[in-house]
């Protein structure tokens, strides 16, 4: 019986991190601890013709200062596996430190570590690296004519293609009434993590064990790929992400800089410690990063035949693990919750002078909605139909599932009509209409934009499995190990929730252990909305397996059968004879005691289970955004924003509500705000808060949001994940409630973020 | 984000940190709210050997009466004058152009002293200075000075100051009755410092006619300027809107545009005309309020 599923009960986690006892990387301290910093290139693209670090390691209190030189047997390159589309003889990996070339501003050259942190960065300015310039490449399309070649031996920068698709797209746009195409850039932008990077390594030479403190999505692949690199067992590396303040995608590698840090703790026997500042995590990585021509066919009745999509993704100057991930992510999630029956894609990845791309809450999906769901409104406005209507008319259906889409998903279930018209009726989009025809000439701009969005939960074949341990002590006390790595998503709250349920305990009575690699064996962290889905999964097949177990017990000992057990309240008791009961406490000890056991049943109350998710489960979110648009200026105001998310059963419907806040408020941010700028020759120009834009809590109107719960068949407890599902349908909501304020004005085509220079410029050039 | 080592100072009397400054000449800077500075150093785009700290030295914080005007002291915090009932009656857009500034953290620090000698071309308050005609008094030059406003702001992070210059007061001389002020920002979407920023002072005679007519602009240029094309074409003239809008298309005269990110300087000419017009319909509007 569910006594806290479904319950808003307050996050277990925020009292201590609100009154600032929260225990990040930076905030743990060892005894001997060195800090480092690192010199990074400063030009995009050059030749290191020498490196003389002499004046820097004069300085007394400087111990160290490692090149490339210095790795001795450590390979000079990051781990990565190939992704589909890669190729094997193109996959050229992240170097630890660059050796006699760099490839983009930021990139790691030498680490310098001493007793004090201000000694560190001190030293830097004594470190000279002479450079030999080369030219540099920044725009992708540009960087596809191999004029400027970032790897000779490979002889080319487009280094990935994904083809995906179905059917026959000359056909469908040969026999449509019309086919519109636009271009739309999707600049870099970075994940922003609260929270830099972050990392201690600490080397025992008397273990002959590395312990390493990372602020880290995925600890264990941190273990599993930092090994072999130095040369060590999995078992002599330990890996733990203490609180970790964001993460969204940009988070899930083994970081060359981690890896220095790792190689250097070990030479001095001394542990080193390394925090990101806000320039440097400004450049170390970023999202997104596509430019794509989109075409669709469309009736006039509003009937959608096909599309066809030429996607072509920036990858920076080298792959890490992940880096090629959001391509065929996008591939496949252009189709979106419509049954269109024909699509051609091809998506290109390309090799330029910034710093590798990887990805950002959604990985690919925000990418794809981007394209279908603008597309779509250029598509609305020439057969003159509401926009909403014409995606009322294409969804799949709720009775279609499972449903096979053109991209090669299947999806598992949803009703996508009844949220999305939930979402208009809450977003009185009817109203805003009729508010939008009686705007006067003096008033500003009135735009409402829609968009719809699937997006899957637990990620591929290769991560939808996970581990779990439940350990009910003698006491009664329930401890729990999961391999989700949590980072904000409230997993100690929402996991007691479900195991005090399934045990009919008090929820106190559970501790979520979790983000150490000595805890479990393996894991694949909390990555591609997987938390729930998989983790949580595991979770749940490990509590019904300890209840069964309990169960046995119980009825040997109440003398009823096990089927007849039940679990409530703290007390197990038999169904039929209510008065035959015991304290939950009573049963966990006994489960200890062989003579109180059934025969053949060997004492202790503890599950060790590896589970497996057979297929993706797909959540649903419909967006409505309301814009006012200064004619004078081109600045744009949100004025109003609705969301109806179906992410199936809610555990803890504030904690998704959280969720939601979070992933709609970057994906606005990502319509209105924010780009990685770089200048042509590769020199960055956003790289401080001074030019990089992020929204502040006055800029954004309330959100008003609802939940519908289709259950997913996918999985036991009917979740879908919502991690990044609200990321994916809010940058084109806003970028069409705005191309939809401009409409009259013939404005057709505009990239995000839409600045208010960029709205002012198409208004006179529409004037 | 660590700057590189300096030698700190604590003088007591304004005296002492100008025989500092003197002394370190090109090697000192003065610390006032560390808003700007401090971040400089910690980029390591300011390198500071001498730190010296005016946070020491007494009676530099204070607002007064002074000839129908005010008197405010270098240290004067942004919070300070907001908060104060003197300033808010002798013009209320200083209030309200210092609500628009970051955030109570960096109000609570940042000084009018600080503002005016760091003269950042997107601060706000020097577009106030400038329409105000402030007066900027300075020690521990040959002489003391009483340098004015449109005077003191020669280029970006470039005043009129010596090296061994610190601003001790800024005077804000009387406004004439039937006065309106208005300040209206166009703020940068990161560090939501202006990309332009227009202050209006305006006094409207007897005849209900524009009488006086003060126009500052921020943000647009390498320096807060006044206006006088914009100014000039306005006194005499009616308050309507037309006359609003032709004076504010004169705003942008003599301004070398800024260019970057945030604006391009067509953008940033546009702009002006746009918030200049807004601010000189805000100011007359507060006058018959
Ligand atoms: C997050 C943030 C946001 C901001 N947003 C805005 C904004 O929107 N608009 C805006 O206008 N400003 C903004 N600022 C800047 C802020 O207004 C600064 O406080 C101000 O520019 C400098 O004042 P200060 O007292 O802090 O000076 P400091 O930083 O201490 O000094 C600045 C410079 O002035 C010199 N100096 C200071 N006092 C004197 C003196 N009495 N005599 C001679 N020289 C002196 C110093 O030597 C130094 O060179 C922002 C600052 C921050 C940190």
């Amino acid at each position: 019986m569910a006594t806290y599923t479904g319950q808003s009960l307050r996050r277990t986690e925020d009292e201590r991190l609100l009154l600032g006892n929260g225990n990040f990387t930076d905030d743990i301290v060892l005894p001997g601890t060195l800090h480092a910093a690192f010199l990074r290139s400063d030009r995009a693209h050059a030749r290191i013709v020498s490196i003389d670090a002499s004046a820097g390691l004069a300085i007394p209190g400087v111990v160290a200062v490692m090149t490339a030189a210095d790795l001795g047997d450590v390979p000079n390159k990051t781990m990565i596996v190939k992704r589909d589309g890669m190729q094997e003889d193109k996959m050229i990996p992240h170097p630890i430190l660059a050796t006699d070339r760099v490839r983009y501003v930021g990139e790691p050259i030498a680490i310098v570590v001493a007793e004090e942190r201000y000694l560190a960065f001190d030293a830097l300015e004594y470190i000279v690296v002479e450079y030999d310039p080369l030219p540099a490449v920044v725009d992708p399309r540009q960087a596809m004519k191999d004029e400027v070649i970032l790897h000779e031996d490979i002889g080319t920068n487009v280094v990935m293609k994904v083809l995906e698709g179905e059917g026959d797209i000359e056909e469908a746009f040969g026999k449509a009434d019309h086919v519109v195409g636009h271009r739309y850039d999707d600049p870099r932008i970075s994940a922003f993590p609260m929270e830099p990077r972050a990392t201690l390594a600490s080397y025992s030479p008397e273990e002959k064990r590395l312990t390493v403190w990372t602020s880290s999505q995925v600890p264990h692949q941190i273990k599993r790929y930092l090994a072999p690199m130095l040369g060590l067992e999995p078992d002599q590396v330990r890996a733990i992400a203490p609180d970790v303040g964001g993460g969204f995608g940009r988070k899930i590698e083994l970081w060359s800089d981690e890896v220095a840090l790792s190689v250097l703790s070990m030479k001095l026997g001394r542990p080193v410690k390394w925090t990101e500042d806000r320039r440097e995590n400004l450049l170390s990585t970023h999202g997104r990063a596509f430019t794509s021509d989109v075409e669709a066919a469309i009736n006039n009745d509003g009937t959608i035949l096909g599309m066809r999509f030429r996607m072509i993704a920036d990858l920076g100057a080298y792959f890490y693990t992940s880096t090629g991930g959001p391509l065929s992510n996008a591939a496949h999630r252009v189709a979106g919750p419509y049954g269109i029956p024909v699509m051609d894609i091809e998506v290109l990845g390309v090799f330029t002078n910034g710093p590798p791309t990887g990805p950002y809450r959604g990985a690919g999906g925000p990418e794809a909605a981007l394209l279908t769901e603008r597309i779509i409104d250029v598509a609305a406005g020439v057969i003159g139909m509401d926009p909403a209507e014409v995606r009322r008319r294409n969804f799949i259906s709720a009775d279609a599932f499972p449903y096979k889409t053109a991209t090669g998903y299947t999806y598992d279930s949803g009703d996508y009509q009844r949220a999305f018209d939930r979402a208009l009726e809450l977003s009185e989009h009817d109203g805003w209409r009729e508010a939008q025809r009686k705007r006067g000439p003096n008033e500003p701009l009135l735009g409402i934009g829609v968009a719809a969005a699937v997006k899957a939960s637990g990620g591929s074949a290769r991560t939808r499995n996970a581990r779990a341990d439940v350990y009910v002590e003698p006491s009664g006390a329930v401890k729990i190990t999961t391999e989700a790595s949590p980072h904000g998503q409230g997993t100690e709250t929402t996991f007691a929730q479900i195991a005090a349920d399934a045990l009919g305990v008090p929820y106190e009575s559970i501790t979520i252990l979790h983000s150490d690699s000595d805890m479990l064996e393996s894991g694949h962290g909390t990555t591609s909305s997987r938390g729930l889905a998989v983790a949580g999964s595991a979770m749940y097949e490990a509590l019904i397996q300890t209840r069964a177990k309990a169960a046995a017990i119980a009825g040997h000992i109440l003398g009823c059968a096990a089927d007849d057990v039940v679990f409530e309240d703290g007390k197990v008791y038999s169904a039929s004879d209510p008065e035959q009961a015991m304290a939950f406490s009573e049963l966990a000890s006994a489960a200890y005691r062989p003579e109180k056991l059934p025969e053949g049943l060997e004492a202790g109350l503890d599950t060790k289970v590896s589970f497996t998710l057979d297929s993706n489960p797909f959540g649903f979110g419909a967006h409505v955004a309301v814009v006012e648009v200064d004619r004078d200026t081109g600045d744009v105001k949100l004025i109003r924003y609705t969301a109806v998310h179906d992410c199936g059963i809610l555990i803890n419907p504030m904690v998704v509500e959280g969720q939601i806040h979070g992933g709609l408020v970057q994906g606005i941010s990502q319509a209105l705000y924010e780009a990685m700028y770089y200048s042509p020759d590769g020199q960055p120009l956003t790289a401080s808060l001074m030019n990089y834009a992020v929204p502040i809590a006055e800029e954004l109107p309330t959100l008003v949001t609802d939940s519908l719960e289709t259950p997913s068949p996918t999985n036991a407890m009917g979740i879908k994940g919502v991690g990044e599902l609200p990321t994916v349908g809010s940058p084109p909501a806003v970028a069409n409630a705005i191309m939809d304020a401009l409409a009259g004005m013939g404005v057709d085509n505009l990239d995000t973020p839409i600045t208010p220079e960029r709205v002012w410029r198409a208004m006179q050039a529409a004037r | 984000m660590i700057p590189a080592a300096f030698e700190y100072h604590a003088p007591a009397t304004l005296k002492e940190a100008t025989a500092l400054m003197r002394r370190f000449g090109d090697d000192a800077k003065v610390l006032a709210g560390g808003q700007s500075l401090i971040p400089m150093m910690k980029l390591r785009l300011a390198d500071v050997p001498h730190l010296i700290d005016l946070r020491r030295v007494s009676g530099l914080a204070y607002i007064k009466e002074q000839d129908g005007g005010l008197a405010i002291g270098a240290m004067t915090t942004y919070h300070e004058l907001e908060a104060s009932s003197l300033v808010r009656r002798y013009a209320p857009f200083i209030v309200e152009a210092i609500d628009l500034i970051a955030d109570v953290q960096v109000r609570n620090k940042g000084t009018i002293g600080g503002s005016a000698a760091h003269a950042d071309p997107a601060a706000d308050l020097p577009a106030l200075l400038v329409a105000l005609e402030a007066r900027i008094n300075t020690t521990g030059g040959a002489r003391a000075r009483h340098i004015a406003a449109d005077r003191f702001f020669v280029d970006a992070y470039t005043t009129a100051m010596g090296p061994s210059e610190v601003i001790s007061e800024i005077t804000l001389p009387a406004l004439p009755l039937r006065t309106g002020t208005s300040y209206r920002k166009f703020a940068n979407k990161a560090s939501h410092f202006a990309v332009v920023g227009a202050a209006a002072v305006v006094t409207l005679g007897a005849d209900g006619l524009c009488e006086r007519v003060r126009l500052g602009i921020t943000g647009a240029g390498p320096k807060a300027a006044r206006s006088k094309r914009a100014e000039r074409y306005l006194e005499g003239k009616a308050p309507t809107q037309e006359n609003f809008q032709t004076a504010a298309r004169k705003a942008g005269h003599g301004i070398e545009f800024l260019e970057d990110i945030h604006g391009s300087a067509e953008y940033r000419r546009h702009l002006t005309s746009v918030f200049a017009a807004r601010a000189l319909a805000e100011a007359v509007q507060r006058v018959a309020d």
